[in-house]
């Protein structure tokens, strides 16, 4: 086991027993993958914002429930997900199949803390890679986001996702493909340099 | 086994995790410049999407997150096996007493379930519950008489109670 992995057991078991800084710590380090997965299926901020909450509000009134402290990566993921699905029910705004504003892409993109002197090339890749990314259809933007942006296995990616393991690895097909057309050039540059 | 076909190489470069090495692939690769360059490639796009990474929070969305944690509770199987030990004392102590209860020289049912509790269960933060419930057992058995409002109103307040966040 890692450090990491060991340091993320220890947080989940003193947040069960009550420690909110435990609990704080834990969501520091995954309410940016849990809110870059509702953001690939919701244009609306507001709703996003919403189920972010609801989903670490959830995992702590239901942590105790939890039987691996160490599968609490993907669990959060999938509450996330099953709250969204239920959110957007009750709210009738599917919106799965909508294109983020391109200028919000290029809002979302923008690095907060550019290194001086390579700040423009760098937010301008990472703006142009996340609006391919925007691009696709919602079921390959939630794959790409879970197992490439969000660098989760894919066996856990269709725990979360809840479809067998194929489906998700003929989506990142689907959607590698898509990604290369769109990013091609891009691709040669970094491998020429 | 036959040799991997172009198609089906294609096909596997495209399905296979970021990260994981294609040793199936490795032959084929080793013979086929196209797909080479089509595996090359993949690795690319893979690491430029794992380098620009998921985008970041706008929102400070603990403060209210932070607002709706509530503050752990017993959990009610450690509250209610107290409650339950005492109640099967009282139980058994009605069933085999005179309509009086009568002063015993040794400790009643009652107390001898109610102060067995803090060991049968083990928990740190019972242990003040317990010793609430065992002075009534002891005062019980001391006495001979047993206050049933008092105790009831002590177990309400123990089940309500609660740990406070940190």
């Amino acid at each position: 086991m890692s450090d990491r992995d060991a340091l993320e057991e220890d947080l989940v078991s003193r947040a069960r027993k009550g420690d909110a800084d435990a609990f704080r710590q834990l969501y520091d380090r995954h309410v940016g993958g849990v809110y870059a997965l509702i953001r690939a299926s919701l244009r609306d901020r507001d709703m996003v914002d919403d189920v972010v909450q609801m989903a670490f509000v959830r995992a702590w009134d239901r942590l105790g429930k939890l039987r691996d402290d160490a599968a609490f990566r993907v669990w959060i993921r999938q509450l996330a997900r099953r709250i969204m699905v239920d959110e957007i029910r009750k709210r009738r705004v599917r919106e799965a199949d909508s294109l983020e504003e391109n200028e919000e892409i290029g809002n979302v993109a923008v690095d907060p803390a550019p290194a001086p002197g390579d700040a423009l090339g760098r937010s301008e890749t990472a703006a142009r890679v996340r609006d391919a990314v925007a691009g696709l259809p919602a079921h390959q933007r939630e794959v790409v986001t879970l197992h490439h942006l969000d660098g989760i296995e894919v066996k856990a990616v269709a725990e979360v996702l809840d479809v067998p393991l194929g489906t998700v690895l003929s989506r990142l097909a689907r959607a590698r493909a898509t990604l290369q057309r769109k990013l091609g050039g891009m691709m040669n540059e970094g491998m020429e340099g | 086994m036959s040799a991997m076909t172009c198609d089906e190489a294609r096909k596997r470069i495209l399905e296979l995790p970021a990260g994981e090495a294609p040793e199936d692939l490795a032959s084929h690769l080793e013979q086929c410049a196209d797909c080479a360059r089509a595996y090359e490639s993949q690795r690319a796009l893979d690491g430029l999407l794992r380098a620009v990474g998921t985008p970041p929070v706008e929102a400070d969305l603990w403060p209210a997150i932070r607002s709706q944690l509530r503050p752990r509770r017993l959990t009610w199987p450690w509250v209610l096996a107290p409650v339950a030990g005492v109640a099967a004392g009282i139980g058994l102590a009605l069933l085999f007493a005179s309509p009086t209860v009568a002063p015993t020289s040794g400790p009643a049912p009652l107390a001898a379930v109610a102060m067995a509790a803090p060991a049968e269960h083990g928990a740190d933060d019972l242990d003040e519950d317990a010793q609430i419930i065992a002075w009534h057992a002891r005062a019980a058995a001391g006495t001979g008489l047993f206050d049933p409002s008092s105790m009831a109103i002590t177990l309400i307040s123990l089940t309500q109670g609660g740990s406070e966040l940190n």
